[in-house]
């Protein structure tokens, strides 16, 4: 029983580890600033950062940050960064000139909606399945860009009036999610669980990041200033293995990614409240609104501000419906 | 309660017929090749991915020949696959209008004609695509696709080489932000494929004593570039190491002709290039690496004097590989 539980444990610690990743990923490649050195040293300051910010919070009992306030703080702060991570699919959506980009990422909500019903066991597995997909493919993709990597690439000048952008972007993406594992607490109490967590986390996201962006600065062509996305220009730069040198792998791949993320999101804004069964009215309500809005999409392109409004409304009311009240729950034990 | 829960996925389900995104493929064209003649008015020609039906338009400024061409394809101009952009006229306004708009993805082929371009993609229904990664492949012209070319303009000396077909022979032709400034040899186009080191072959033809040409392959290849301060100038020293196999033994002395084809390949490389101020091969790069620019952080212009006034020298090494 004991073994049992440990394992499961493990592998919802892996699961959790997983998802970070994964979080950390789709951050990298849905940023539009070219792949530079300054871009990288970015990228190693913030995982300096993050080891400075996260020891004193995870390794010391005093801080653990039990406290209801901090509840709401993890539910607000992983609502913000679901919010950022579906804002930046949609643009990296436009920018890959995709069919429907905001019906693509109503999709992507409506799908992790449904994905709260599943356990949160369920949503650790997935991740580490597209982990291991994600894995898989920049391994072949890593292999492929090597033969005509170029280091000279590492120094190219002209770049002076970018270097500060470079640094601050590489610096925010790794700051911006750096409290991230925080919220993660609750799967994790011990304090060897929790340092594990975080040297997974930081070993994970160096090892996940760093060859993309040096890949990336290394098969660049000296093209620091383009607007478009630079791992899709390492993409088109590197020419082996079809099946991974394909856009469209790649998309899906990040459309299930951002699936699964905002899912576990949505799990750590909902955990702390009671669970509910769905009433009628909410359930029939959410699904004509669903049902609508989609169309409305399709009609059209409605302004950006309807578009927010809509992902902020999928945001709370559907999770509503597949979440039961404890009351209710109590109620029905009762009976 | 079932019954409302499958509701709710039977409404998301019924969305994903709609998000497929498939209605939309009908009112795309999806274009294969573009042609664009920039000059006064700029015409337009393009094909669409089956490559048979071309369509012309005209307009004042080349984005706005997007629009035109939209309106005579009479579809949404998509160009996620465009393989080919040929130009004419001013080139280099033309292609970084299309990569600022991102109408152009970084792997996109590039081609530069003498002759009008839009009236040659609207005549002829030539794979110039295909025949320029053949080019590529033989060693006979370098990679230079959008990326690389608008690479150079932006973080590279200002000067770039753009793979140019005049009559029927395909060659490279050098361009500043305005105008062109010359056409490069063949030599000078082979020198720059062998260190480009993306050919799959690469075979060349050297004189034996007697006069008589006679094939050699360079099977694989690494360029060493070095640079130094000198007394007054920049040295830079570009020393190849060539494993090559002859097509006959006969030539007993075939070594030492290809060290010399070679090195005239090399040397009009770096004469017709570097010597301009234009650096195709990364030779800023090495320079900033190894602190021999005499300033701190150089602008273009002095990019290319720095190029211009270096003194260059060329050395090469065969090895016979059986």
């Amino acid at each position: 029983m004991t073994n049992h539980s440990t394992s499961a444990s493990g592998q919802q610690m892996t699961g959790t580890i997983a998802i970070l990743l994964l979080c950390r990923f789709l951050r990298l490649i849905c940023s539009t600033m070219p792949f530079s050195t300054n871009y990288l040293l970015g990228t190693l300051a913030a995982a300096a950062f993050q080891t400075l910010l996260l020891l004193p919070l995870m390794l010391k009992p005093v801080f653990q940050l039990r406290s209801p306030i901090w509840r709401w703080g993890y539910a607000l702060f992983t609502l913000v960064a679901a919010s950022h991570l579906l804002s930046r699919i949609y643009a990296l959506l436009q920018n890959l000139q995709a069919a429907y980009p905001m019906a693509s990422v109503i999709l992507c909500i409506a799908a992790a909606a449904y994905g709260l019903t599943l356990s949160k066991r369920a949503t650790g597995r997935a991740a580490i399945l597209l982990l291991g997909i994600l894995a898989a493919g920049l391994l072949m993709q890593i292999l492929s860009a090597l033969p005509h990597a170029n280091l000279l690439l590492l120094y190219t000048p002209n770049t002076a009036y970018q270097d500060g952008d470079a640094f601050a972007e590489g610096f925010l993406q790794g700051a911006e999610l750096a409290l991230l594992p925080l919220c993660c607490l609750p799967y994790a109490d011990a304090v060897q669980k929790r340092r594990s967590l975080m040297g997974k986390w930081l070993i994970g996201q160096l090892t996940l990041t760093l060859p993309v962006i040096l890949l990336g600065i290394l098969h660049n062509s000296r093209l620091l200033h383009w607007k478009g996305n630079p791992f899709f220009l390492l993409l088109a730069r590197t020419q082996m293995f079809q099946a991974v040198h394909s856009d469209g792998f790649w998309q899906l791949l990040l459309m299930a990614c951002s699936v699964v993320c905002v899912t576990f999101f949505l799990q750590i804004i909902w955990s702390p409240l009671p669970e509910s069964h769905p009433t009628p009215i909410l359930s029939l309500l959410t699904g004509a609104l669903l049902f609508g809005v989609t169309i409305l999409f399709i009609m059209g392109n409605p302004p950006m501000i309807y578009q927010i409004l809509v992902i902020l409304l999928f945001g709370f009311v559907i999770p509503l419906i597949f979440f039961r009240s404890d009351k209710r729950s109590a109620e029905r034990n009762s009976t | 309660m079932k019954i409302l829960r499958s509701f709710d996925l039977f409404c998301i389900l019924l969305c994903t017929v709609f998000l497929s995104g498939c209605t939309e493929v009908r009112d795309r064209a999806y274009i294969s090749s573009l042609a664009v003649h920039n000059e006064e008015d700029c015409l337009g020609t393009l094909r669409d991915s089956d490559n048979e039906t071309a369509f012309a338009a005209k307009a004042d400024t080349p984005v706005l020949l997007l629009d035109a061409l939209q309106i005579e394809t009479q579809k949404v101009l998509y160009t996620g696959h465009l393989s080919l952009i040929m130009l004419s006229g001013d080139i280099i306004t033309a292609l970084q209008d299309f990569l600022s708009g991102q109408w152009l993805a970084p792997s996109c082929r590039v081609l530069y004609t003498t002759e009008n371009a839009a009236l040659l993609l609207a005549q002829r229904n030539t794979d110039y695509a295909a025949q320029l990664q053949a080019a590529v492949q033989i060693g006979a012209l370098p990679l230079r696709d959008a990326a690389v070319i608008a690479g150079d303009l932006e973080c590279g000396t200002g000067l770039t080489a753009v793979p140019c077909l005049q009559g029927d022979t395909l060659c490279l032709s050098l361009w500043d932000s305005q105008q062109q400034i010359a056409m490069l040899s063949e030599a000078a186009c082979r020198g720059l494929a062998l260190m480009g080191d993306h050919w799959k072959t690469f075979r060349f033809a050297a004189k034996g004593a007697d006069g008589k040409p006679y094939a050699v392959s360079v099977l694989r290849s690494s360029t060493e570039i070095s640079c130094s301060q000198g007394e007054n100038t920049l040295q830079i020293q570009l020393k190849l190491h060539a494993a090559c196999k002859p097509e006959s033994y006969e030539h007993k002395a075939w070594q030492t002709a290809a060290e010399q084809t070679l090195n005239a390949f090399l040397t009009a490389a770096m004469q017709e290039t570097a010597a301009q101020g234009a650096d195709l091969c990364c030779l800023i790069e090495r320079i900033a690496r190894d602190g021999c620019a005499p300033y701190t952080s150089p602008t273009q212009a002095q990019w290319q004097e720095l190029l211009r006034t270096a003194d260059y020298s060329v050395s090469v090494s065969v090895e016979e590989q059986k």
